[in-house]
């Protein structure tokens, strides 16, 4: 076989991904080598798409049932997020408009900082391993790597409230040359005071975040 | 040991069969194939896979990891043997449902064993 045609016949990376994301550890190499297996012959029996889509039915079908047992709290996390996102978005729509919340210049002033900091304060693997193990509650962690991860999450939420703080301050002394024009001082005290609100966004998701790597520290112990 | 663990249900059956069926190549590959060619049953891995890791919790199955091939991406093969327990439980089974039909007539038969 040509290595272009082994490589065709190879599934698509980003399906197979998830399900191994969702397959229990003792079972991952066998049911994915088997898919692959079962692809190959069906791509040559029926052609691509056939294939694909067979590929596709089993990945979803096989993947949800194994991710409800091995993910769960990762769901629940994901979920809860997805929430939280859903309601501040909406208390901005009724408000005053999604557009008003939205800076990107104090978007870049806050977040890459703060990740930044982080990593200086604890470094960039930790950073990374904490991350994944938020999103990937399938693989085994001692209690050092959880207690590694809280330090993370407590550094980025404490880093990115004390910039957003840091950055207000910046904003208001700045308003303050310019005071008089009371035309220009209420739309620039608004955008210095959404440092302060990303701030307290990366406090608030490093907080559950922390509490999560916290519960599941405890749970390790028992 | 409860009824529900004496008896085997109908899928569990299936996958016994099959791997007793296939010998020594009996992994996930040739039992899914094999289901669909003799039963007509298309099931997904995940189902397989779930099912297979009960009964080998249970001790009617035995696996081991074979050899990893090409054509699997380099990946290993589980490889399923029942076990002698196993096959107790199949003939548990088998004689509750021979049991069970006997003495049953089914509309358009003559007679049932």
């Amino acid at each position: 076989m040509s290595k272009s045609l082994s490589s065709q016949l190879r599934p698509p990376r980003a399906i197979s991904g998830f399900l191994s994301w969702a397959l229990p550890a003792s079972i991952r190499e066998p049911v994915l080598g088997d898919l692959e297996e079962a692809f190959g012959d069906k791509y040559q029996k029926h052609g691509m798409l056939s294939a694909n889509l067979w590929y596709l039915r089993q990945v979803l079908f096989s993947g949800y049932s194994f991710m409800l047992q091995t993910q769960r709290s990762v769901v629940m996390f994901i979920l809860a997020m997805i929430f939280f996102l859903f309601m501040t978005l909406f208390a901005m729509y009724i408000s005053s408009g999604i557009s008003l919340f939205i800076d990107i210049p104090s978007f870049l002033i806050v977040f890459p900082p703060a990740l930044i900091l982080t990593c200086a304060a604890t470094s960039y693997s930790e950073v990374k391993r904490a991350f994944g193990m938020l999103l990937n509650g399938n693989r085994s962690y001692d209690n050092e790597h959880y207690k590694r991860s809280i330090v993370v999450f407590s550094t980025l939420g404490n880093t990115g409230l004390i910039l957003g703080m840091f950055m207000m301050l910046i904003g208001i002394i700045a308003i303050g040359n310019v005071i008089e024009d009371f035309s220009s001082f209420a739309p620039a005290l608004s955008v210095a005071t959404l440092s302060l609100l990303y701030g307290v966004a990366i406090k608030l998701v490093s907080y559950v975040a922390q509490q999560k790597m916290i519960s599941l520290d405890s749970g390790l112990k028992q | 040991m409860s009824s529900k663990e004496k008896y085997l249900g109908e899928f569990e059956q299936f996958l016994l069969l099959s791997i007793l069926s296939l010998g020594d190549d009996a992994y996930g590959t040739t039992i899914r194939q094999l289901l669909a060619d003799k039963i007509e049953r298309d099931v997904t891995i995940g189902a397989l896979y779930t099912t297979l890791e009960r009964l080998e919790k249970k001790g009617f199955v035995e696996s081991k990891m074979g050899e990893a091939t090409r054509e699997r991406g380099g990946r290993a093969k589980k490889y399923f043997k029942v076990s002698a327990s196993g096959e107790q439980a199949l003939k548990r089974s088998k004689q509750a449902l021979n049991t069970m039909w006997q003495d049953v007539t089914l509309r358009g038969e003559h007679s049932c064993e």
